[in-house]
């Protein structure tokens, strides 16, 4: 699949920004990762220092193997689940319009468009430590006559999609009045 | 109540069957809702190296163990009850 046919794109349509939430934002999910499969790996040496006569069971031994293997599994699992929370949450700028993709969970998604002419305030907010440092931050987008706002969450170079949004407002609404 | 220690397994197999549903809707929603990409390429040989590996040190470590071995479960549960 290409972002051109998840959004329909029109003939005269060109996309200008493809944007997600800077990567270091994914940073917290791979340091969860690690500190689950240590917490597995901990438990599993922590019986076998203290309890060593459970694996010589048998039936101690398959249980805590199975249990083990289901826990491994599963943090691998919600790992990936993450990594595709993030990485789906996408909003595409062209220069006809503006398309708001976010999955929520695995069973969860929403698509909303707003047309470029109709922008009539956009507000970029790069705040704290990190997003100083690594140069990412929010956008807002207003409209006119909505009170609800677009926000490009912790994009990277937030500042520059300010002003490339303003830009191609400015040139969508000239086109626009053009052909009225 | 006895039962052979392989009976653990079954539990562990539906496991694994919910598990490839919830795998396969995640691979579902990376092709159909993004594009190919060297982050979501890199992401999914990464999960499914990883499960081969699990899986893997699973039936290593199951080796050892006797499946057939009688598991013997509330064998006291009668006199628990007797006065």
């Amino acid at each position: 699949m290409t972002y051109s046919s998840l959004i329909h794109q029109k003939s005269y349509e060109k996309i200008v920004y493809n944007l997600r939430r800077h990567s270091i934002n994914f940073v917290p999910y791979v340091f969860f990762l690690i500190i689950l499969l240590s917490m597995g790996a901990g438990v599993y040496y922590f019986l076998k220092t203290l309890f060593p006569e459970l694996f010589l069971k048998n039936n101690w031994q398959a249980a805590i193997l199975m249990l083990s293997s289901v826990y491994f599994l599963a943090v691998w699992l919600f790992f990936y689940t993450a990594f595709i929370d993030y990485y789906l949450d996408v909003w595409i700028v062209t220069n006809d319009r503006i398309v708001d993709i976010r999955q929520t969970g695995l069973f969860g998604r929403t698509i909303a468009e707003l047309d470029l002419f109709r922008v009539q305030d956009v507000t970029s907010e790069c705040k704290g430590f990190f997003a100083t440092i690594f140069n990412y931050g929010n956008v807002y987008i207003q409209t006119a006559g909505s009170k609800q706002r677009f926000i490009f969450i912790n994009v990277p170079d937030p500042h520059h999609v300010r002003e490339a949004i303003i830009r191609l407002a400015d040139e969508d609404r000239k086109y626009h009045q053009g052909q009225g | 109540m006895i039962f052979p220690l392989y009976y653990l397994v079954f539990p562990y197999l539906l496991f694994l069957i919910i598990y490839a549903v919830f795998l396969i809707i995640n691979l579902y929603h990376l092709i159909a809702f993004s594009e190919a990409s060297l982050a979501g390429f890199f992401m999914t040989f990464l999960l499914l190296g990883g499960i081969a590996y699990i899986l893997f040190w699973t039936w290593q470590m199951s080796l050892p163990i006797d499946w057939n071995y009688p598991i013997e479960m509330f064998q006291n549960l009668g006199s628990f009850f007797k006065p």
